[in-house]
């Protein structure tokens, strides 16, 4: 297999997900809390931008992207964990792929957001509506996250019964 | 009884069939991820953090959390269906069924009494006037705080259950 693979398989990280058994269920659990925590709060700043809830004021609401970030990064870290735990079996699933590419599209929409559209937030107070393009975005943004955490479901499922 | 269940048309083919089952599970993540992300902002918010977003209006985002918690239910009950034999004897799976009871239970009484539109939660009120309700800070809080624990502890023996 490819070299990249070989070296994540054979690293530290590879070898304490393969060899300590409550290892991987935990870091299960953790991915699970981090998917709740990014989605939790980037689908409340989405679904405020497209006009729900509009009592609350977008603004303020950009004071949680930090719980988020948090999330992400614990998602980040127990992602790679379990992909050093067997990198071959990971890399030739289409789901799997298909979710890397989801969540790099997903970054970059969240980029545009950051360039575009951080700027104006305070301007939407309570009962005021976000631009067009601010609602383009946050449905994108929905679009794209739950398309990751599809992706991620079926890597289990994709006949190799490795996984 | 159990074994009729898992023994169902609608069992036997979710086992077999080749979307129905991670279908299934793709919903119930989504679900979680909406039902307890949403709770853990809301019951952060209860505890103080991010004072600058108006509590009361948050209220609303509760619907977004009834939503998924019926999708979770429903999703749940589908594929309990599935095993139901296994599940039902799994200590796990009956502990993570009363954690999600207790956090429903904390959910219900936060958006009552806390979020309510009448709520002096964050209200000035006149010394001597404050009781010790759902409403007085300590209590609010340390519900809140039980709830994060509790909805964590229950994604964490959904998760265990895969193992056993």
């Amino acid at each position: 297999m490819h070299p990249i693979l070989d070296w994540l398989h054979d690293s530290w990280l590879g070898h304490i997900m393969r060899d300590v058994p409550w290892l991987f269920p935990t870091c299960e659990g953790l991915h699970f809390v981090g998917m709740a925590l990014l989605l939790g709060t980037i689908g409340i700043i989405d679904l405020r931008i497209l006009g729900f809830a509009k009592g609350l004021p977008i603004g303020p609401l950009h004071r949680l992207l930090p719980l988020a970030f948090f999330g992400f990064a614990l998602n980040v870290a127990t992602g790679i964990a379990f992909v050093c735990s067997d990198p071959d079996s990971y890399w030739i699933v289409p789901a799997f792929r298909f979710k890397l590419l989801l969540i790099l599209l997903a970054g970059a929409n969240a980029i545009w957001f950051w360039v575009s559209i951080l700027k104006h937030v305070d301007e939407w107070g309570p009962d005021v509506d976000a631009s067009r393009l601010a609602k383009v975005i946050s449905a994108a943004s929905l679009l794209f996250w739950t398309g990751v955490v599809t992706a991620g479901r079926f890597i289990a499922f994709a006949g190799t019964g490795t996984l | 009884m159990l074994e009729a269940l898992q023994n169902t048309a609608f069992s036997q083919w979710l086992l077999v069939s080749e979307y129905g089952y991670p279908i299934l599970l793709t919903l119930h993540s989504l679900g979680l991820a909406m039902l307890v992300g949403v709770l853990i902002v809301i019951d952060l918010r209860v505890l103080g953090f991010v004072r600058s977003i108006p509590l009361l209006p948050m209220k609303r985002l509760m619907m977004i959390v009834w939503i998924a918690f019926a999708v979770n239910a429903t999703s749940g009950t589908m594929l309990f269906a599935a095993d139901a034999v296994k599940f039902a004897s799994s200590p796990t799976f009956l502990l993570k069924l009363s954690s999600i009871a207790v956090g429903v239970v904390l959910a219900a009484l936060l958006s009552k009494s806390t979020l309510a539109t009448n709520s002096t939660y964050e209200r000035e009120v006149a010394p001597g006037a404050a009781r010790i309700t759902l409403q007085s800070p300590i209590v609010a809080k340390s519900l809140a705080a039980l709830s994060i624990v509790i909805w964590i502890a229950a994604i964490g023996l959904g998760r265990y259950m895969a193992y056993e």
